[in-house]
C-alpha cells in the first residue's frame, strides 16, 4: 500500500492572524543594541535612515504578538501559506528508523523559500512608508529573490547586492531577481566606496553577506529620503515575521495528534529555525507542552555558533550598522565560498544566539561533502530537493534518526525544509 | 521639598563633577527647585548602553581625573533635600576591585537607590548580591529594563517593592527612533501593577513629550542627554529647560 506522505489535515489550518515575538518570554533580558565605544556618531539612530518605521517599532516592541495586517495576510495566502507539513515516510524507511521525520516545506513558497515571510511584510511597510527602492545584500540569492518578487507585488524595485561567488554560480536567481524588476549587483562592487576599497586590495574577492550588507548600507545612505534597506535576517524582527511557520506547524502537529521531540533548522543568522522553534518555546513557557530539543545547524567553514564568540559585533562588515550581542566568528571573518551562501554569515540573530548560551538550543556543524549526500539521499528518497542550506537540517535529522534507531526510541523529528535546491545546481554537482 | 500638585515627577540625569565640580553643585543648587529627583551618574570607561553624546561627557571625566568621590562626598548641601538615585555600571561599582557601591551608598545623605543598568542584562545572577548590598545601607533598590525584557522578571522584580522600576525607552540615551513609547509604557506598567514607580528615559527631549509619556502611564521622568546639551551651552539655557519641563507637569 502506497503512504501518502501530505498531511490532509493541513488543509484546515488557517494562516496566523498574529506574529509571536519571543523576548517577553526568554529567559533572560536580550541585550539592546549598542554603538561601539568609540563611535563619534549614534549608528542606533541612523536606524531611522535605513528602515521603514514601522519596523523599528517591531524591533523594539514589548508587545508578545502582533497583528499581522490584512493585506499581509491576504498576500500570505497568496504566495503559498499555509505550508504543507510532511511526513518523510520514505527517508523513514531508507534509514530503517522508527523516528518520524516531518518537514515544513517553505520550499513552495512562490520564491522557492521561507524568505517570503519577512519578505512581504519588509515590502508593504515600506510601500506604506512612501519609498520607491528596496535595497539589500543576498547569499545564494533566496532572499535577493524574495525581497524582488514582494517588491514587486507593491510596484516597488529593488536594489540587490549579491555575494560575487553566488553571482557566479546562481546564475537562475540572479535571472529571476531581473524579471521581477530587481538590479542585482555583484558584491564587493565598484559602487560603493566600501566596495571599491575591497575590489583595489583584492579584485576576485568572493564577497561575503557581511561586505554585501556594507554595501547596500551605503547605498541606501546616498538617498535615504527614497531608499529602504530592507535585511534578510539576524534583525529580530524578521524572526518576528517568521514565526508563521511555527505557529502553523503548531496547528498542523494538533490535527494529527502528534508533537515534535525535535526540531531542527540550519543557521546562517538563524531567522528560518527559529521563526520555525519560537513558537513552540511559547507552547513549552505556557505550560502547554514539553520543549522539544532544538539543533542549530551550520557549516563546519562558518563556525560562529560552535567555535564563535559570545559578544558585541555589528552584523555587517565595516561597521555601519550598531552591534549586537550575539554568537560570532567576527565581522572580518572571510568565509569560503561554500555552495550553501544563504549561511556565509558571520553572526547569529542576539535572541538565538541568548537561547544557545542559555543551553536551550544546541549546535552542530556540518561538511558540505555530507551535507550534499544527505541532501542526496533526500531527494531520492522523497523526490525533493533540499536547498543547500537546508541539505544541512536533512542531515542532522538523518542522524538523530540513525541514533533513534541505535536506541530504539520511536521519537519524532521536525525539520524546516526552508526552501527547494532547484536553483541550486551547482551544490549538487560537488 | 513639595513641588506642589503635578502629573507626573521630574528627574535630571548628570554625571557627578560635569562639566567640573563647582558648576556640577551650582547646577544640583539651582535645578533642585524643580526636581524630584536627581541622577547622578558614576564616570565610566565603558558607558555601553550610552549614546555617543553622553559617553563623550564619561570619557572626558575619566580622562580629567576628577575626584569624583570627593565631589560626591561635598555634594550634599548642594542637593538640598532632592532624592537621589546613582547610576552606575556593575564593573565600576561592584567589579571585584571596586568598593565603589559601598563609598557611594555610605556617602549621599538622600540616597534613595542605586540603578546599575547592566545589572539584569549581564550580570543576572548577582541580582541578590545586589538587593543585599542596599538593604545593608539601608536604600532601596531600583531596576532597569528595556522592552526586550522578560515579562515574568519585570513582574518579580515589581515584587521587591523598589524604589522604582526604569524603563529605558530607546536603545540607548539620546537615541530618537520611531518606536511607540506610550505601548511600551502601558506594558510596563500592566507587568509591574500600580504600587511601584515606574520611571521612564532616553530621549525624552520636549515639554509636550513629557506630559504625553507621563500621561500614559509613567510616575518618574529623566531627562539626560537634551539637559546636558544645554548645559554645555550655559547654566542658565539647561536651567531655563527644566524649568519649562517642570512647567509641562503642573
Amino acid at each position: 500500500m502506497v503512504q501518502h506522505s501530505r498531511i490532509d489535515e493541513n488543509t484546515d489550518i488557517e494562516v496566523p492572524r498574529y506574529w509571536y515575538n519571543i523576548a517577553p518570554d526568554l529567559p533572560k533580558p536580550l541585550p539592546p543594541p549598542i554603538d561601539p565605544l568609540d563611535a563619534d556618531i549614534s549608528l542606533i539612530n541612523r536606524l531611522r535612515e535605513l528602515l521603514p518605521s514601522e519596523l523599528i517599532d517591531q524591533e523594539f516592541t514589548f508587545e508578545r504578538y502582533i497583528g499581522i495586517p490584512k493585506e499581509v495576510r491576504e498576500l500570505y495566502i497568496e504566495i503559498g501559506r499555509p505550508t504543507p507539513l510532511v511526513r518523510a515516510y520514505k527517508l523513514e524507511k531508507s534509514l530503517g528508523t522508527p523516528a518520524k521525520i516531518y518537514y515544513k516545506f517553505e520550499g513552495v513558497l512562490a520564491s522557492g523559500s521561507h524568505k517570503l515571510n519577512t519578505a512581504i511584510p519588509q515590502a508593504y511597510y515600506s510601500y506604506r512608508e512612501g519609498y520607491s527602492e528596496l535595497v539589500t545584500e543576498t547569499g545564494a540569492g533566496q532572499w535577493g529573490l524574495a525581497l524582488s518578487i514582494a517588491g514587486s507585488l507593491f510596484g516597488v524595485p529593488s536594489t540587490v547586492f549579491m555575494t560575487r561567488s553566488s553571482y557566479i554560480s546562481k546564475v537562475k536567481r540572479v535571472e529571476l531577481m531581473r524579471k521581477h524588476g530587481a538590479t542585482v549587483i555583484p558584491s564587493p562592487s565598484n559602487i560603493t566606496r566600501v566596495g571599491r576599497g575591497i575590489l583595489e586590495d583584492e579584485p576576485d574577492h568572493p564577497g561575503s553577506l557581511g561586505i554585501a550588507i556594507s554595501e547596500a548600507v551605503e547605498w541606501v545612505m546616498e538617498k535615504p529620503e527614497s531608499r529602504r534597506y530592507l535585511p534578510g535576517s539576524v534583525m529580530e524582527y524578521v524572526i518576528l515575521h517568521q514565526t508563521v511557520i511555527g505557529l502553523e506547524a503548531i496547528e498542523q502537529f494538533r490535527a494529527i495528534g502528534e508533537y515534535p521531540d525535535k526540531i531542527i533548522g540550519c543557521v546562517g543568522g538563524g531567522s528560518n529555525l527559529s521563526g520555525l522553534a519560537y513558537p513552540f518555546y511559547r507552547e513549552y513557557v505556557e505550560g502547554r507542552a514539553k520543549l522539544p530539543e532544538i539543533i542549530a545547524v551550520e557549516s563546519s567553514l562558518i563556525p560562529k555558533a560552535s567555535r564563535g564568540e559570545y559578544r558585541y559585533e555589528h552584523p555587517d562588515a565595516y561597521g555601519a550598522l550598531p552591534m549586537i550581542k550575539m554568537y560570532t566568528v567576527g565581522r572580518h571573518y572571510k568565509p569560503p565560498a561554500i555552495k550553501a551562501a544563504g549561511l556565509r554569515f558571520h553572526g547569529l540573530a542576539s535572541s538565538l544566539s541568548l537561547l544557545i548560551r542559555e543551553g536551550l538550543v544546541r549546535v552542530r556543524a556540518y561538511d558540505p561533502d555530507s551535507v550534499r549526500e544527505a541532501a542526496e539521499l533526500f531527494y531520492r528518497s522523497e523526490g525533493v530537493l533540499p536547498a543547500p542550506e537546508s541539505s544541512h537540517a536533512v542531515l542532522a535529522a538523518i542522524d538523530e534518526a540513525l541514533e533513534a534507531k541505535r536506541r530504539g526510541e520511536g521519537i519524532t523529528i521536525l525539520i524546516n525544509l526552508s526552501g527547494h535546491g532547484l536553483y541550486d545546481e551547482d551544490f549538487f554537482r560537488g | 521639598m513639595d513641588l506642589g500638585s503635578r502629573d507626573g515627577e521630574l528627574g535630571i540625569y548628570i554625571p557627578i563633577a560635569y562639566p567640573n565640580p563647582e558648576t556640577f553643585r551650582r547646577v544640583l543648587g539651582e535645578s533642585s527647585q524643580y526636581v524630584d529627583i536627581f541622577e547622578l551618574g558614576v564616570p565610566s570607561k565603558k558607558p555601553i548602553y550610552d549614546g555617543p553624546y553622553i559617553r563623550r561627557i564619561h570619557r572626558s571625566l575619566v580622562s580629567s581625573g576628577v575626584d569624583y568621590l570627593s565631589v560626591a562626598r561635598s555634594m550634599n548641601r548642594s542637593l538640598d533635600g532632592v532624592d537621589v538615585a546613582v547610576l552606575g555600571y556593575y564593573r565600576d561599582l561592584l567589579g571585584d576591585r571596586s568598593g565603589l557601591f559601598d563609598e557611594l551608598a555610605s556617602t549621599i545623605d538622600s540616597l534613595r537607590c542605586i540603578l546599575i543598568p547592566d545589572l539584569l542584562i549581564e550580570y543576572t545572577d548577582h541580582l541578590e548580591n545586589y538587593i543585599d548590598k542596599s538593604s545593608t545601607y539601608g536604600i532601596e533598590t531600583c531596576f532597569f529594563i528595556s522592552s526586550k525584557f522578560p515579562y515574568r522578571l519585570v513582574s518579580r522584580l515589581a515584587k521587591y517593592r523598589p524604589y522604582f522600576i526604569y524603563l529605558g525607552l530607546q536603545a540607548s540615551t539620546g537615541s530618537d527612533l520611531p518606536i511607540h513609547l506610550v505601548r511600551n509604557i502601558g506594558v510596563a506598567r500592566k507587568l509591574i501593577g500600580e504600587g511601584v514607580k515606574l520611571a521612564i528615559g532616553f530621549g525624552i527631549n520636549k515639554p509636550e513629550k513629557l506630559r504625553k509619556l507621563l500621561a500614559s502611564g509613567a510616575d518618574i521622568a529623566f531627562i539626560g542627554t537634551e539637559f546636558l546639551r544645554r548645559l554645555s551651552q550655559g547654566i542658565d539655557y539647561a536651567l531655563g529647560f527644566i524649568r519649562s519641563m517642570y512647567e509641562a507637569l503642573r
